[in-house]
């Protein structure tokens, strides 16, 4: 989704420019100046821990069922209450953490180790290469995203793995476009020059200079898209097509949820925050990034 | 939801060769209150040419816009097209006496206002032999098979002849019997696109329909019985959740789909909504590869059917609309045996265990889990993606891991479901949907719905087949509930248990018969009707 | 100009081809047949044979590549086939809910345009403090959250609690319509305002980065408004084009909220018609979309260079 508003830049020929500097550089200064930036950043961290010491503060099993103790609503034992198959909801929350933050990252990893090299190819390439891939990418822009996903799940079958590479696998076109567009306008820069003047192969120009030059953008769109996959898995399960169930999957909670919203409606209300909050502050950071890089906010 | 199969009682005494004397025409008394709109919601709709229109929710204005030859309600043949009937001796011929004076909807294409004509005895014909005939047309095989020859004796009479007697499996007969009525010169000029403007001779005349969004209704005045109502309105809505927002908003009178387990309980202890059973518990089971090691083993089909505690995932998922039972045939089905359940299904993990290691299949690397063919056991789960199946799956994945197997999910739309189903691939299948007397034919019959995964069983065949022509109906209870012992002997049938399945309505709405899969609006006995004043 | 738009009109048919092809191959290659799905939502058991008979009169049974083959030769006549599920013809399908999509799009559109100027501007003039913050949290909270939740949130607060507007479909008179249109396009546009937002934000922070504008405020033309009545023109276009640019995103995103509302949209046809294998639906469903993505970036390419002359049209 962010992918227009970087394109935009590279349209004026901006982010060339204040590429020079590398993603490094981009001034922690800047960054720790954004309020919003620092309160996504420790959000973040936060989820972060909570995914990795989920088995030690989880307070139950999130996976064991007791039928004798179902739709409860919360408790002393249990703080957000149980669910239809009498499950500890913030067990499963917080479970659910490790594989929400799975998904996200897991897509945009995907979809950046397809795109970003192809990208680089098509624009430093041009011709035959540039034609052929950016063709499949006008196709794949073409299709309506989430249509395509559902038939892609669909024909590779139900699952968390395959969700992701399937995600990936529509999204990595956005990295393509990104990286093209900008390597298109550091080909001739001085310092590609340079290295080709000094023997230096394609394939290391490629990956030695001009790959770490855009890796700035990307990283951007890379942090809204991590929002973005959070959201289409969710969307997904939605749809009966996301995360297997019994797997605590916040998208996947909040689908099942739907039928207690009326009479349960913390079942409901504990995932769509739990999204809300993460896709939030991994947005903030993504805000702070951007702006960072772009020169003219700089003051 | 699928179709459950819930006219029974009806049918048996049509069926037993009793010659059912239409009630006598009621009083035609003026409605408590004339006109206003009903409004209701179903999850979808497509066009409403019977001929192949599947959808359930669709019958819901072809039923109110064509004529039938009978009605069928609280399980009672009302007459319809049909004034009255006779069904010979043997069970084999039907003569149908039609209803003078009922008239082809105007103010149309075909019929110009004022200018319509009589629905007569070759018109019956035409429509029952499209759809036995058409090659596009859905009506099974089985209804085919039943079928011998129509014919018109004069413009009201018509005469059915069937092969064989259809004592169990009405729903042959129903499938032809049903038949909505139409008019041919509609079907010549509209070809394909008839179910868009579907013309007939019912209480209601077809106004418009804006698909996946609503059909407009309006009453027919020359219907034989007035409507009440001037106007019905159906309105589809796709997602369960907000169609109960738009019950409890007002916006809708009755949610005909079916009513989650949770809002059951809920709109039943509120006096504005009234809650109406369908009426047939339906059963919630899995099947799995039969032919297939290790499921050919009864005895893992026994561990399939005791590892679980059925009766309690059944009611944390179903709620109150839970009932006790298991089996193929639910409480007030034929076939019923009530101790089905406890004498097979009861939930015992260690007699699970038992027969595991019985088999053969154990746990020889100590890692809690069990091997077979040198294997961690790992076996797939195929459900449905609709709720609440994806929790009984996960209910079946912690069953499983207590006893040491794994469980895989594959959760998936209905076509990969029921394509998976069809190639029989080996694991354990979820279903539910099926009910009565029809049901357990149509499942496990011979060619029957289960049959892909390899069920077949001489015995069961044979006490099925003979159920479908006997005519003594103590006779057919037994058979039936020979077959139904077996199944579960053989542990064809680890079942969860039975639900029941409600619609739910504003109490405004009067006079109202809904249920088994049919709206009837406007009958001898009913006649739907809105107290404007409690709205 | 003309030949630019001539030429990329020309290459809009590969793509649309491509597209076709690649939905052809796709929705074929998803397990399932429709006629068992047709007849499995009836629970009815259709014997292999009567299978065969249905797909035979359907034209199922042919090989792929002549089904293929024979929706070109249709689709080149104008005939988009027919749909299984509701035998009426695919072109009917479309036309009866391409309006509805359009016009719940457009509505968002008009929100988002509504909400993230006033809010992009406010939070640019007071860059850095709470009111900034705050502005900026406001527009990214509806796009942090699953579209269906948001909505149907939305409908027990305005529809059940408050029962101002309607909960699902669409109204029949004009004022009933509009009513009916306000909450889902309120929900689709949250897709779209966090973006939108921070586009109006930066470009308002450029604008006020101008060494004139500084000139201006340090000559102690103290007052930003004024500058930016006449900025803000200069600074609303590239916005705008990146609106429309997201256009085709805002159509993904019906999908969802179409199944909440009950909104009889073309996204909500798609699907279904995706899980009743109902193949020449789809196909023709895809194809129409990804056409008026593809116009509708033509139209995007066209403005940004009358816009930004140094953007040249090749």
């Amino acid at each position: 989704m962010a992918e227009k508003v970087i394109k935009l830049n590279v349209g004026k020929e901006k982010v060339a420019k204040s590429n020079s500097t590398s993603l490094t550089s981009i001034t922690w200064r800047q960054i720790k100046k954004n309020r919003l930036a620092i309160l996504g950043a420790i959000t973040l961290l936060l989820l972060t821990l909570i995914a990795i010491f989920a088995p030690i503060i989880s307070p139950y099993n999130p996976y064991e069922t007791n039928y004798s103790s179902v739709k409860k609503p919360p408790s002393a034992e249990h703080l957000l209450g149980e669910d239809e198959l009498g499950r500890d909801v913030l067990s499963r929350m917080i479970y659910g953490t490790q594989i929400s933050l799975l998904i996200g990252v897991g897509v945009v990893a995907i979809a950046m180790t397809i795109g970003v090299p192809l990208g680089a190819i098509a624009g430093f390439y041009g011709g035959i290469s540039d034609q052929i891939i950016m063709r499949i990418v006008d196709i794949l822009m073409a299709f309506p995203f989430i249509v395509l996903a559902i038939a892609m799940v669909s024909v590779v079958g139900p699952g968390l793995l395959n969700m992701m590479l399937i995600l990936g696998g529509v999204t990595w076109i956005w990295y393509t476009r990104l990286v093209r567009g900008m390597v298109l306008s550091l080909r001739e820069a001085d310092f590609v020059v340079a290295a080709r003047a000094l023997g230096a192969s394609n394939r290391s120009i490629i990956f030695r200079h001009l790959i770490p030059n855009v890796l700035g953008v990307v990283v951007v769109q890379a942090s809204f898209s991590v929002a973005e996959a959070i959201l289409a898995s969710a969307a997904l399960s939605y749809l009966g097509l996301g995360a297997q169930p019994p797997t605590a999957e916040w998208g996947a909670m909040l689908s099942s949820a739907k039928e207690f919203m009326r009479t349960l409606p913390v079942m409901s209300i504990a995932p769509g925050i739990a999204i809300m909050i993460t896709v939030l502050a991994i947005n903030f950071i993504g805000d702070a990034l951007r702006d960072a890089l772009d020169p003219t906010l700089r003051q | 939801m699928k179709r459950v199969h819930v006219l029974l009682f009806s049918v048996l005494i049509l069926l037993l060769g009793i010659t059912v004397a239409p009630l006598a025409a009621q009083d035609e008394g003026p409605c408590p209150q004339m006109g206003g709109t009903f409004t209701f919601g179903v999850d979808s709709m497509i066009p409403f040419d019977p001929l192949t229109s599947n959808s359930d929710w669709s019958y819901y204005v072809i039923t109110n816009v064509f004529s039938m030859l009978f009605r069928i309600e609280s399980g009672q043949p009302v007459p319809d097209l049909a004034e009255s009937w006779d069904i010979s001796e043997d069970g084999t011929v039907y003569t149908w006496y039609l209803r003078p004076g009922m008239m082809w909807h105007d103010g149309n294409e075909i019929f110009a206002e004022g200018e319509s004509r009589e629905v007569v005895a070759s018109d019956v014909v035409y429509s029952l032999m499209r759809s036995v005939e058409d090659t596009g047309s859905m009506l099974p095989a089985d209804m085919r098979q039943v079928f011998e020859s129509i014919e018109a004796v004069d413009d009201y009479t018509v005469v059915l002849t069937l092969n064989a007697p259809d004592a169990i499996i009405y729903d042959k007969a129903r499938g032809l019997t049903m038949t909505p009525i139409i008019p041919k010169e509609a079907v010549d000029f509209y070809g394909d696109e008839f179910g868009l403007h579907p013309i007939g001779s019912g209480p209601f005349e077809f106004v418009s329909y804006s698909p996946d969004e609503e059909v407009v209704l309006t009453k027919n005045e020359d219907y034989f019985i007035e409507p009440c109502l001037d106007s019905v309105v159906v309105k589809v809505m796709p997602d369960v959740s907000s169609a109960m927002i738009a019950l409890e908003a007002g916006d809708i009178d009755w949610w005909g789909s079916v009513l989650p387990g949770d809002d059951y309980d809920r709109f039943n202890g509120d006096d504005r909504f009234q809650i109406i059973n369908f009426g047939c518990p339906v059963e919630t089971r899995i099947t799995f590869s039969v032919n297939q090691a290790p499921f050919d083993d009864v005895r893992f089909r026994q561990v399939m059917a005791v590892m679980k505690d059925g009766q309690a995932i059944n009611a944390a998922l179903r709620g109150s609309t839970h009932v006790h039972g298991g089996g193929t045939a639910g409480p007030g089905v034929a076939g019923y045996v009530e101790d089905l359940y406890d004498t097979y299904y009861t939930y015992n993990p260690d007699l699970a265990k038992q027969l595991l290691d019985e088999i053969g299949i154990v746990d020889t690397d100590g890692d809690g889990l069990r091997e077979w063919e040198g294997e961690n056991m790992v076996i797939p789960m195929y459900s449905g993606n609709s709720a609440p199946f994806p929790d009984y799956v996960a209910a079946m994945v912690d069953a499983a891991a207590n006893v040491g197997l794994t469980i895989e999910p594959v959760i998936t739309d209905f076509g990969t479901f029921s394509a998976t189903r069809n190639n029989g691939e080996w694991g354990i299948y979820q279903e539910a949907g099926w009910c009565g007397e029809g049901g357990t034919n149509s499942l496990w019959g011979e060619g029957g719905f289960a049959s892909p995964l390899g069920y077949a069983d001489d015995q069961i065949f044979e006490w099925l087949a003979q159920a479908a022509v006997e005519m003594d109906e103590a006779a057919r209870e037994e058979q039936l509930q020979n077959a139904t012992k077996r199944i579960a002997e053989l542990y064809w049938d680890p079942s969860y248990g039975f639900f029941n399945i409600f619609t739910v309505k504003r109490s405004y709405v009067k006079d109202f018969f809904g249920g088994e899969w049919t709206l009837n609006l406007v009958t001898e006995d009913h006649n739907v009707w809105i107290a404007e004043d409690e709205r | 100009m003309k030949t630019f738009i001539i030429r990329r009109l020309i290459l809009l048919i590969p793509i649309v081809f491509g597209v076709m092809t690649l939905t052809f191959i796709l929705i074929h290659a998803i397990p399932g047949d429709p006629i068992s799905v047709i007849a499995g939502e009836q629970s009815r058991q259709l014997t292999p044979e009567e299978r065969d008979r249905i797909a035979e009169s359907l034209g199922l049974n042919d090989p792929l590549i002549v089904q293929y083959v024979r929706y070109i030769g249709n689709l080149f006549r104008g005939d988009m086939g027919m749909s299984i599920a509701t035998r009426a013809p695919v072109s009917y399908e479309i036309a009866e809910r391409l309006p509805d999509t359009l016009m719940l799009t457009a509505s968002s559109m008009f929100i988002v345009i509504l909400l993230s100027l006033p809010i992009g501007i406010i939070s640019a003039l007071k860059r850095g403090t709470w009111i900034d913050t705050v502005a900026m949290t406001t527009a990214l909270i509806g796009v942090s959250m699953p579209a269906f939740w948001f909505g149907i949130m939305l409908m027990l607060l305005f529809s059940l609690t408050l029962g101002w507007l309607p909960t699902v479909g669409q109204g029949k008179t004009t004022i009933d319509y509009i009513k009916s249109l306000i909450l889902p396009s309120v929900t689709l546009s949250m897709v779209l305002l966090g973006l939108v937002t921070r586009m109006v934000r930066s470009s308002m922070l450029e604008v006020l980065n101008k060494d004139y504008v500084r000139t201006a405020h340090a000559k102690g033309l103290r007052n930003q408004f004024v500058i930016l009545r006449h900025e803000l023109p200069n600074a609303l276009i590239p916005i705008l084009t990146v609106i429309t640019g997201q256009f085709a995103n805002l159509l993904g995103g019906v999908v969802v909220i179409e199944t909440v509302f009950g909104w009889p949209g073309i996204g909500r046809l798609t699907v279904n018609s995706v899980f009743r294998r109902d193949y020449q639906v789809v196909t023709g469903a895809v194809l129409i979309f990804s056409a008026i993505v593809i116009i509708i970036s033509l139209i995007t390419d066209i403005l940004y260079s009358i816009i930004d002359p140094r953007i040249r049209l090749q």
